[in-house]
């Protein structure tokens, strides 16, 4: 397994001198490395788990239907927003905001729809608020040179704060037509549409991040942006793609999640972007910027539920589920580095 | 590879059986119960309730584990069905909202668990829902009772405006309890504005002040759950107001501000009680098919002056 690491470590030719371009390219490299780790260090607990729930089935019921169709349908939630979460923190960059983008956007179709609106025209203006959104807080990240955390921090309440202002306190029904349900939150068997969607974006972000130059710009400016403008790159067009994709996936996860429950309240999101970080940093995204991996940020937040659904079927106390939580986060990230260090 | 299995693979293995292990170690034939919580664990408002139900399960032998939904309903459909899919024999859930719960309710019915919703209840009850029963407070008539009271012994009247904060505004037991108390106002010619606080008591007693800054004029406070009657009577002493104060629920605040006069009353809608029975219908259906019955857990008589010290030594833990 460790060769195998090694091998997969060595798509990119070696950097063989100090020049701007070999740096931007050993930082794409180094990018790769993490999901391998991840991936294994998630392989092997589904492994373990699967073979808990075969041994006890009674008592552990992870290979059940219901609880295979209840984390295919809650993934999803946090997977699409780490998805774009991850990518901006691959370029360099934070968005807090992403929870409360979650709900207005959500909010945004469900009340378009309940005025007359068809439901895909109402989903499409939604998701241009998500966009939207996004670009607003890259704008004034990037014109006015500050943190994207703070900027993003001061955007989640002016959010929060503009839902109730537009929709007020109360929740709002979402019942679409079926054919509309049936594609977001339906399922075949226990394939769940939310999950699929999932898979969707995850594989467009595997294209974009790694299969196209603009993946490459996301590391370049992420990782070394002086290295990455001496090579002719635009690192604030590449970090406003970014944040636009950022704000899109937000969107789409409240829209897939007022799909499934059909109602939306305005409080709720709030903490998701906590999550999101998390989910990422556990998939091996730098914090600093220039690393990660999509197939990383998916297991991350695959990971996140696994730990929660676990701690829901062996009854663990939910007044210490952020305790646990928290914990087997960190721990997680540990192992990822010690398997990291063991690869060399 | 040795190294990988020696560092990660074993140590993994053993928190996962570790894990499992008291789970298997149960009785089969002990029942399970799950019950979930629409607020996150630090809501104080929740502790008689979950003592409650924590004692209702002792004195049955049943097995409870308590769940927090931290205001999001998406958790807690995620909450729902993972008790689903663990099978338990009931849950007791509030169900805050008339639409997100729908469906998980009705599949955990149609999968043979018993359901019944305690402390919030779906604003068209069992029509409106697949929970067997329904344990707590009519929060629309207790509203009305409240804001009576304030009315005959404050000499609120036409044009007056009542602040009524709530912590979660859009959750059924707000909209409720607003309904009976705007309804109380009207027939005087007074009205109530309503404003959410959340939970956060530092910030609850932020908004207060702020509100009562920019409305000098208002008449009085009707605080319509416990986070915000709680710090009512700070609030209006760092502003330097002086309007009566009268809401809803039980803590050792509130009760304090009763005694020493700062707080008129407050219904007390027996957290305890519906804990305790929302376990205690789940038992009874689950061993002898005893189908659970709705449970008005009281409130219409108000906690005041007169009756404040029978209830001092309780209030937190059982009341």
């Amino acid at each position: 397994m460790v060769n195998f690491v090694r091998r997969l470590r060595q798509t990119l030719p070696e950097p063989s001198s100090n020049n701007p371009m070999s740096r931007v390219l050993d930082f794409m490299r180094r990018s790769r490395e993490n999901a391998v780790d991840i991936l294994v260090l998630f392989v092997f607990l589904q492994i373990i788990l699967i073979v808990a729930s075969l041994l006890f089935p009674e008592d552990f019921r992870y290979t059940s239907a219901a609880n295979i169709s209840v984390m295919l349908k809650a993934i999803p939630t946090l997977g699409i927003i780490a998805l774009g979460v991850g990518l901006l923190m691959i370029a360099g960059e934070f968005d807090l905001s992403v929870g409360a983008n979650y709900t207005l956007s959500a909010l945004v179709m469900a009340r378009l729809f309940d005025s007359g609106m068809p439901v895909e025209l109402a989903v499409l203006i939604a998701l241009s608020v998500g966009v939207g959104i996004g670009l607003l807080n890259g704008f004034l990240t990037l014109t006015f040179r500050l943190p994207s955390f703070i900027v993003t921090l001061g955007m989640l309440l002016f959010w929060q704060g503009m839902t109730l202002l537009y929709h007020g306190a109360s929740s709002m029904r979402f019942r679409p037509p079926e054919e509309f349900v049936a594609l977001t939150a339906g399922n075949l068997g226990i394939i769940e549409a939310a999950f699929v969607w999932l898979l969707i974006l995850v594989f467009i972000g595997y294209l974009l991040l790694h299969r196209h130059r603009l993946g490459n710009h996301f590391f370049a400016v992420g990782g070394n942006r002086q290295s990455a403008i001496a090579i002719g790159i635009n690192p604030n067009r590449v970090k406003m793609i970014a944040f636009a994709i950022a704000g899109f996936c937000a969107a789409a996860s409240g829209i897939l999640a007022t799909a499934r429950v059909g109602s939306i309240q305005p409080g709720q999101g709030a903490g998701l972007e906590l999550q999101a970080i998390a989910a990422c940093v556990i998939g091996g995204v730098a914090l600093t910027g220039g690393r990660g991996a999509i197939l990383g940020i998916f297991c991350g937040a695959a990971l996140i539920y696994t730990i929660q659904d676990v701690l829901l079927l062996i009854r663990a106390p939910g007044f210490y589920l952020d305790i646990f939580v928290g914990v087997l986060i960190i721990l997680a990230a540990i192992f990822n580095q010690i398997v990291r260090r063991e690869g060399g | 590879m040795k190294v990988m299995a020696v560092r990660i693979l074993f140590p993994m293995l053993f928190f996962v059986l570790a894990a499992v292990a008291p789970v298997v170690a149960q009785d089969d034939d002990s029942i399970d119960i799950t019950m979930i919580i629409y607020a996150d664990a630090s809501v104080e408002f929740f502790v008689p309730v979950v003592n409650g139900a924590e004692e209702a399960a002792a004195l049955f032998g049943v097995n409870l584990d308590i769940q927090y939904a931290n205001n999001d309903p998406v958790q807690q459909n995620n909450l729902i069905e993972a008790a689903i899919a663990n099978e338990v024999d009931g849950i007791a859930v509030s169900i805050q909202d008339d639409e997100a719960f729908d469906e998980v309710i009705c599949a955990a019915r149609d999968a043979g668990i018993a359901v019944v919703s305690f402390n919030v209840d779906d604003s068209e009850g069992a029509d409106g829902n697949c929970r067997m029963a329904f344990m707590g407070q009519n929060f629309d008539a207790t509203g009305y009772v409240i804001a009576q009271r304030m009315i005959a012994e404050h000499g609120i009247g036409e044009g007056d405006v009542v602040y009524t904060p709530v912590e979660v505004p859009e959750a059924v037991y707000a909209s409720e309890r607003y309904a009976g108390v705007q309804r109380a106002l009207e027939e005087v010619g007074a009205t109530g504005e309503l404003v959410g606080t959340g939970f956060n008591l530092a910030d609850v007693l932020t908004t207060h002040t702020q509100y009562l800054i920019g409305r000098p004029d208002v008449a009085a406070i009707i605080a319509l759950g416990s986070a915000p009657l709680t710090t009512a009577p700070q609030a209006i002493a760092e502003v330097g107001m002086d309007i009566p104060i009268g809401g809803f629920d039980l803590t050792e605040d509130i009760l304090a501000g009763i005694a020493d006069g700062t707080i008129t009353a407050t219904v007390d809608q027996q957290p305890y009680s519906q804990g305790f029975y929302a376990v205690t219908q789940l038992v009874q259906f689950v061993r002898y098919g005893l189908y659970p019955s709705d449970m008005d857990t009281g409130g219409i008589g108000l906690v005041d002056a007169t009756n404040v010290e029978n209830v001092t030594e309780l209030v937190g833990e059982i009341r």
